[in-house]
C-alpha cells in the first residue's frame, strides 16, 4: 500500500515534470513577444529590448529554462509581467474563486445527476428514461459560453431571479482574506450579508458549469443502478414486500454509491478546466480567465504556473480517485 | 468536457485459432449487430439522425443556401427572421440560413480530420506499445500520463497558439491534446488480442511481425477506438467552438457555428437570431453525437441495456 | 401525475406574473447606492497603475483621477491651463519654463506638495524608462534639466522651443504625475528602488481621489480626498469594475448594476439610446484605424497597388458596421487638432482601383495576409475589406491574431497587411507625424518600410514657432501621405459611452485619459 502510494506520487512528480518541460518549450516557441504585447504597439523599441533585457528574455532558451528551475527549486514561480506581481501571489488570489466556483458546480451536478440517473434506471426503457436522459445530454450539447449568456439573460436580466457577473455585488467589501474562498471567509467572519450575496452570485455560474458534469453522473449512476437493481440481494428485498422506495434508497442506492463517487471525483479535475470559459461569460475573476489572458499576452510564468498547479490537482485528483476506489472496493488491490 | 475512457473488454474475442479471414468475417457480423441495435435504441436512433442530417445538409449545402454565405450587404444589416431571410441577417448582412447550411461542411470536416488524426497517432502507438510491452510500452505509458495530467482545453489553447490560428490548426491541437486516450484504449485492446490462440498460432506459423499486426491486430483495434473517438466527438466539436470563442479558432468571414456564436453574441438580446440559429445548430449536432454514444454505450455494456427486464 | 401538473400550473402562473416586469415600461431601478459610483469597463488590459508605467486606457484613466499634474489642457486642447502650479512663466527662445505651485496642495498622506517633489517625480519618471518616459526623454534631454529652485518654482529646460501646446503635452500628460517621494522612499526595495512595483496597484498621489485597492480582474476602488485643493469631490466612492463581456456589461447597466458602461459595442449603444432612464455620450477621439501595407513585400511597393487598395475599400460600408459612430478621416491628424487637413479624396471606384492596379503591374492579382486584432468590429471590417479587394483581384487571407502576435510581427516587419490603431500620445500633429511619416523614428512609417523623404519636413516642424508656417508643413506631410503613404486610413471612432440618466457631469474629451470623475455627481 505504502509503496503503492510512493510509486504514484513519484510517478505524478515525473508527469508534472513532463508538463513544466512541454509547456516551457511550448510557450517559448510561439510566435509573439509577451514584452511587446504587454507594451503595446506605441512603445519605443529601445523600451522594449530593456524589459526583455531585464527579464532575461534575450537569453538562450535552454539557459532561460535552467533559470527558471532554480528560481522554481526556491519556490519561487517567477513574475508575471502582466499583473506585475509574483504568479504565486496571483495564483492564491485566483484560485481560490475556481475552487469554489468547482465545488459547488459539482454538487449541483451531482445532486441533479443522481436524481436524473436513479429515475433513468428505474424506469429503464420507458419513455421516462428517455426524456429524462435527452434533456440533460441538451446541456452537455450547447456551447458553455453561449448557454451561459443565455441563463445570465433569462435568470438575471429578465427575471431578475439571481445577481449578475463577479463574486460578490461591487460595493460589499469582501471578508478578510483567510482561507481564500469567499463562502468560507464570510462563515468565518460571521458576515451574512456578504454569505448570502456570495452564494447568489455563484448560483448562475455553477449552474452552466455543473451542466457538463451533470451528465457523465446520471450516466454512471443509471448504470451503476442498473446492476444493483438486477442482484440477486435486491430481489430478495423486492419479494418480502418492502416497498419501491425502500429498495431503491435503502438498498439499491447505498450500494451502487461506489463507482459514482469516484467518477465525481473524475469531473471534478475536468471542471477546473471548463472553468475557462464560464469565468470570462460571468466575469469570474478565477484561474481560467487568467489562464486565458496569460495565454493571450503570451506571460510565460504565468502560464507556467498556471499548468503546473492545474497539472499537480489532475495528478492528485486521479490518485485519490483511485485509492477511493480501492478502499472502497477491496476486490481491488494495489500491485 | 472530460471523459472516461471506458475500459472496453467486450472486444477480445474469444476461441481457438481462427484465421484472418473468420476474424474480418466475425468483425463483420458482430458491426451488423451493433448497427442493428443502435437503430433499435430511441436515442441513438434520434442520434444518427441528426448526425445524418448533418451530412446531407453538408453535402448539399451549395444547391440549397439562396444567397452566398459571404456576400455581405451593409444595407440591409441585422434584418430579423422573415420571408427573404428565414434566420434573418448578420452584423454584414449576410445570410445566416445560407450560413449555417454551409457550417454544416465545416463541422464535418472538423470532425472527420479530428477522428482520423487522433487515431492515425493513438492507434499504432497503442497496438505498438500493447504488442510490445517491456521498456517501449512503460515509455509511452509514461507519455500519455504526462498528457492526460494537462488540461486538455488549456493544452488545446497553447498549441492553437503556437500554430497559426486556423482551423485546420485547431483541429490539429484538439487532436494531439486527444490521442493519448485512444492510445491507452488500443493498447488495452491490443493487449487482449495478443493473448489469443489465433495470434500464437500465427506467430509459430512464422507469419512476420508486421503481418500479424497489420492483419490481425490492427482490424481488433479499430472499431473500438472508432467508437470512442465517436463518443467524444461532440466534445471535440465543443471546445473547437470554444477555442473559437476565446480567439484560436476560424477566421472570419469562415461561416464557422462557433464563429458565429462567438461574433453574434454581441447582439444579444436585441438581435437575438444573430447567435442563436448558429447556437442551435451546433447543439443539435452535439446532441446527436452524444445521444449516439450514449446508445451505442448501453449497447457495448450489456448491464446498461434498456429492455431486459 | 397530479403533482406534476400542479407544477407546471405553478412555474407557468410565475413566468405570467414576472414577464410584464420585464416586458417595456420603466427601466429597473439602480441598486447602486446613492454616493456611489459604479463604473463597468475594462481594466485588465493594464498592467499598473504607476504614473510612471502607466499606457494603458485604464491605467491612465484611473492615474487621472489619484494623480495630479503641473498643467492641465484647456477643453479645446490650445492652451494649457493651471493645475498644481497656478502660474508659470517661459524664456525668450520658448526653451525654459518656470512653474509656480499653488499653496495648499496636499498629498493623500497629508505632506504638501512641494518643489521638490515636483522634481523627484518628473526625474523619477524620466530615469525608469518605462514604457511613457519617451513623452519626457524625446523633449527633456537630462533628468537634471528640471530642477526645483525654490519651496514652491520648478524649472524645466526642453531640448527645443516648445510651443504652449507641445510644453502641455509633455507637462499633462499622466506620466508627468506628481508623486509623494516619502511614500514612494518608504516603499522601496533593494532591487526596486524606485517602488515601481509597490506603486503598480498603490497610491502616492495628490489627485481628488485615492486608490483604496486593485483587485485585479474584479475592481480598482476610490474614495474622495477630503483635503482636495479644489474642494471635495461630489461621489464618495468610485468602483471600476472588470466587466470583460460587453454583452454582460449592457445587461448590468440596465439590470442597474453599474451606472455608467464604457465599454460597449457600437451596436449596443445604438440600442440603449433614446430609452428613458439611459444618457449616451459621445466625444470624437484623437485615435485612428487604418489599413497598413508593407512596402517591403513586393507588391505594395508599387504606389499604384497601394492607392488601388485606397480606391476599393468601401468606406460607407465601414461606417454602416461601425453603426455610423465614427467620424470618416483618411489623413493622419485628426480633426480638432492643430494642422488638421479636410480631405476626404477616396471613396469606393472599383474601375479606377482596378485601373491602379494594371498601371501597377498586378492586372492579375495577388494574394495578401491582412492581420487583424481581435478587437470588434474590425474583424467584422476585415471581412469586408476582403469581399472588397477581392473585386480588384486581391486574394486577401484574414488573420484575427492576439495583440502579442500583431505587435511582434509588425515591429519585426513581416506583415503584408494589418489593420491597426495609432492614438495620439499627446495632442500635437507632431506625435502622427513622427509615427507615420518619419522613417527615422522608427515607428510606423519604419514597419511599413516606406521612407520617403518627408520625413525631413517631419523633423523640421517640430520647432518651427510659427504657427502658420507649422500649419503649412503638417498639411503638406499629410498630402504626401494620403497621395502616396501605405496607409488606408479608414475610421475616427467616436468614444461614446451610457450612463444612467441620473449620473451628471462626467463628459468626454477627445483625449481619454482626460476624462474627469472629479465633478461626477448622482442626483
Amino acid at each position: 500500500m505504502w509503496a503503492y502510494l510512493v510509486r504514484r506520487l513519484i510517478l505524478a512528480s515525473l508527469a508534472i515534470f513532463g508538463v513544466l518541460i512541454i509547456t516551457f518549450f511550448l510557450s517559448h516557441v510561439i510566435p509573439g513577444d509577451p514584452v511587446a504585447a504587454i507594451l503595446g504597439q506605441q512603445a519605443r523599441q529601445e523600451v522594449i529590448d530593456a524589459m526583455r533585457h531585464k527579464l532575461g528574455f534575450d537569453r538562450p532558451i535552454y539557459e532561460q529554462f535552467v533559470i527558471y528551475l532554480d528560481r522554481l527549486a526556491h519556490g519561487d514561480l517567477g513574475d508575471s509581467i502582466a499583473t506585475h506581481r509574483p504568479v504565486l501571489q496571483d495564483l492564491k488570489e485566483f484560485f481560490p474563486a475556481t475552487i469554489e466556483l468547482a465545488t459547488t458546480a459539482i454538487l449541483i451536478g451531482a445532486a441533479t445527476g443522481l436524481v436524473v440517473g436513479i429515475i433513468s434506471a428505474v424506469a429503464r426503457g420507458t419513455w421516462l428514461d428517455h426524456a429524462t436522459r435527452f434533456f440533460s445530454l441538451i446541456g452537455l450539447s450547447m456551447p458553455v459560453f453561449w448557454l451561459g449568456l443565455i441563463v445570465l439573460l433569462i435568470f438575471y436580466f429578465w427575471l431578475g431571479l439571481f445577481p449578475g457577473q463577479g463574486q460578490l455585488d461591487i460595493f460589499i467589501s469582501r471578508p478578510p482574506r483567510v482561507t481564500g474562498l469567499i463562502i468560507a471567509d464570510s462563515l468565518i467572519a460571521g458576515d451574512t450579508a456578504a454569505l448570502m450575496n456570495a452564494l447568489g452570485h455563484l448560483i448562475l455560474p455553477a449552474m452552466v458549469l455543473g451542466s457538463h458534469a451533470l451528465v457523465g453522473i446520471a450516466r454512471i449512476t443509471r448504470a451503476s443502478m442498473l446492476e444493483v437493481l438486477g442482484q440477486d440481494y435486491v430481489k430478495v428485498a423486492r419479494s418480502k414486500g418492502l416497498t419501491e422506495r425502500t429498495v431503491i434508497f435503502r438498498h439499491a442506492l447505498k450500494n451502487a454509491l461506489l463507482p459514482i463517487i469516484t467518477v465525481i471525483g473524475i469531473y471534478y479535475g475536468g471542471l477546473l478546466e471548463g472553468a475557462v470559459l464560464t469565468e470570462t461569460v460571468f466575469a469570474w475573476p478565477g484561474l481560467g480567465r487568467y489562464a486565458t489572458s496569460a495565454i493571450l499576452s503570451q506571460d510565460f510564468a504565468a502560464i507556467m504556473g498556471v499548468t503546473v498547479l492545474i497539472a499537480m490537482v489532475f495528478s492528485l485528483a486521479n490518485l485519490f480517485v483511485d485509492l477511493a476506489y480501492g478502499f472502497l472496493n477491496p476486490k481491488i488491490r494495489f500491485e | 468536457m472530460a471523459s472516461s475512457t471506458p475500459r472496453s473488454a467486450s472486444n477480445s474475442p474469444t476461441g481457438a485459432a481462427r484465421s484472418g479471414g473468420e476474424i474480418a468475417r466475425a468483425e463483420r457480423a458482430r458491426t451488423w449487430r451493433l448497427v442493428w441495435r443502435t437503430l433499435r435504441n430511441p436515442l441513438s436512433l434520434a442520434g444518427l439522425t441528426l448526425i445524418g442530417l448533418l451530412i446531407v445538409i453538408a453535402f448539399i449545402a451549395p444547391a440549397v443556401a439562396p444567397y452566398d454565405p459571404l456576400k455581405t450587404d451593409t444595407l440591409s444589416r441585422l434584418r430579423a427572421p422573415s420571408a427573404e431571410h428565414a434566420f434573418g441577417t448578420d452584423q454584414l448582412g449576410r445570410d445566416i440560413l445560407s450560413r449555417v447550411l454551409y457550417g454544416a461542411r465545416i463541422s464535418l470536416r472538423i470532425a472527420l480530420l479530428t477522428a482520423s488524426i487522433a487515431l492515425a497517432i493513438g492507434a499504432p502507438l497503442g497496438i505498438v506499445s500493447g504488442y510490445f510491452r517491456g521498456r517501449m510500452d512503460d515509455l509511452l505509458m509514461r507519455i500519455t500520463d504526462m498528457f492526460m495530467a494537462f488540461p486538455r482545453l488549456i493544452l488545446a489553447m497553447a498549441i492553437a497558439a503556437a500554430l497559426r490560428p486556423t482551423l485546420e490548426n485547431v483541429v490539429i491541437a484538439i487532436s494531439l491534446a486527444a490521442w493519448p486516450a485512444y492510445a491507452r484504449l488500443a493498447r488495452s485492446v491490443t493487449l487482449g488480442i495478443r493473448e489469443e490462440n489465433y495470434i500464437e498460432a500465427a506467430r509459430a506459423l512464422g507469419t512476420s511481425t508486421g503481418r500479424i499486426l497489420f492483419r490481425h491486430i490492427l482490424p481488433g483495434v479499430i472499431s473500438p477506438v472508432t467508437i470512442q473517438v465517436s463518443l467524444d466527438m461532440g466534445g471535440i466539436l465543443l471546445t473547437a467552438a470554444g477555442l473559437g470563442f476565446i480567439g484560436f479558432g476560424a477566421q472570419p468571414p469562415t461561416p464557422e457555428w462557433g464563429l458565429m456564436i462567438s461574433e453574434g453574441r454581441n447582439y444579444i438580446p436585441g438581435q437575438w437570431w444573430v447567435s442563436t440559429f448558429p447556437g442551435l445548430a451546433i447543439s443539435l449536432v452535439v446532441l446527436g453525437f452524444n445521444l449516439l454514444g450514449d446508445g451505442i454505450r448501453d449497447i457495448l455494456d450489456p448491464r446498461l441495456r434498456g429492455s431486459g427486464r | 401525475m397530479m403533482r406534476g401538473r400542479y407544477l407546471v400550473a405553478v412555474v407557468l402562473l410565475a413566468i405570467a406574473v414576472l414577464l410584464p416586469t420585464w416586458a417595456g415600461g420603466a427601466p429597473v431601478p439602480s441598486r447602486v447606492p446613492a454616493n456611489v459610483l459604479v463604473i463597468g469597463t475594462i481594466i485588465s488590459d493594464s498592467n499598473s497603475l504607476d504614473p510612471a508605467q502607466a499606457f494603458e486606457f485604464g491605467s491612465t484613466w484611473v492615474d487621472l483621477q489619484v494623480y495630479d499634474t503641473l498643467v492641465d489642457f484647456s477643453r479645446d486642447f490650445t492652451r494649457a491651463v493651471p493645475r498644481l502650479a497656478d502660474s508659470w512663466t517661459v524664456s525668450q527662445d520658448g526653451r525654459t519654463y518656470t512653474f509656480k505651485l499653488r499653496a495648499g496642495a496636499k498629498f493623500h498622506s497629508g505632506a504638501a506638495v512641494d518643489a521638490k517633489a515636483v522634481e523627484f517625480s518628473l526625474r523619477r519618471a524620466h530615469t525608469l524608462k518605462l514604457p511613457p518616459s519617451f513623452i519626457l526623454t524625446d523633449f527633456i534631454k537630462n533628468p537634471e534639466d528640471i530642477v526645483a529652485i525654490s519651496a514652491n518654482q520648478v524649472r524645466i529646460t526642453f531640448n527645443q522651443s516648445m510651443p504652449e501646446v507641445l510644453m502641455a503635452s509633455v507637462v499633462a500628460n499622466p506620466v508627468a504625475s506628481v508623486v509623494d517621494p516619502a511614500v514612494v522612499k518608504k516603499n522601496a526595495a533593494s532591487d526596486d528602488p524606485m517602488a515601481n512595483r509597490w506603486l503598480s496597484d498603490h497610491d502616492a498621489g495628490s489627485g481628488p481621489f485615492k486608490l483604496i485597492g486593485w483587485s485585479r480582474n474584479i475592481k480598482i476602488e476610490l474614495q474622495a480626498f477630503d483635503d482636495y485643493w479644489r474642494g471635495r469631490p461630489k461621489m464618495g466612492r468610485i468602483f471600476i469594475q472588470e466587466m470583460p463581456e460587453p454583452t454582460a456589461e449592457s445587461l448590468a447597466l440596465q439590470r442597474g448594476d453599474i451606472d455608467i458602461a464604457m465599454r460597449l459595442l457600437p451596436g449596443q449603444i445604438k440600442e440603449l439610446t433614446g430609452q428613458t432612464g439611459f444618457v449616451t455620450k459621445s466625444s470624437p477621439t484623437f485615435s485612428l484605424r487604418y489599413v497598413g501595407m508593407n512596402v517591403g513585400y513586393p507588391p505594395f511597393a508599387n504606389k499604384n497597388v497601394r492607392n488601388a487598395v485606397k480606391w476599393a475599400i468601401d468606406y460607407d460600408a465601414i461606417k454602416r458596421i461601425w453603426e455610423d459612430t465614427i467620424d470618416v478621416g483618411q489623413t493622419i491628424v485628426p480633426a480638432r487638432m492643430f494642422g488638421y487637413l479636410p480631405e476626404t479624396p477616396y471613396k469606393k471606384d472599383i474601375n479606377r482601383a482596378r485601373q491602379l492596379m494594371q498601371e501597377g503591374g498586378q492586372a492579375r492579382g495577388f494574394t495578401a495576409e491582412l492581420l487583424v486584432p481581435l478587437d470588434p468590429p474590425l474583424p467584422d471590417v476585415a471581412a469586408k475589406l476582403k469581399e472588397d479587394l477581392g473585386q480588384i483581384g486581391i486574394n486577401v487571407d484574414v488573420r484575427v491574431v492576439r495583440n502579442a502576435d500583431l505587435n511582434t510581427v509588425y515591429r519585426a516587419q513581416r506583415h503584408q497587411m494589418v489593420i491597426a490603431r495609432w492614438g495620439a500620445d499627446y495632442p500635437d500633429p507632431d506625435n502622427l507625424a513622427k509615427a507615420f511619416a518619419d522613417f527615422d523614428s522608427r515607428v510606423l512609417a519604419w514597419r511599413n518600410q516606406w521612407d520617403h523623404p518627408v520625413k525631413k519636413t517631419v523633423q523640421q516642424a517640430v520647432a518651427e514657432l510659427d504657427r502658420t508656417k507649422r500649419d503649412a508643413m503638417y498639411k503638406e506631410i499629410q498630402r504626401t501621405v494620403l497621395d502616396e503613404g501605405p496607409y488606408a486610413v479608414f475610421a475616427y471612432p467616436l468614444r461614446q459611452y451610457v450612463m444612467r440618466a441620473n449620473v451628471k457631469n462626467f463628459d468626454p474629451s477627445p483625449l481619454y485619459e482626460t476624462y474627469e470623475l472629479f465633478n461626477a455627481v448622482k442626483e
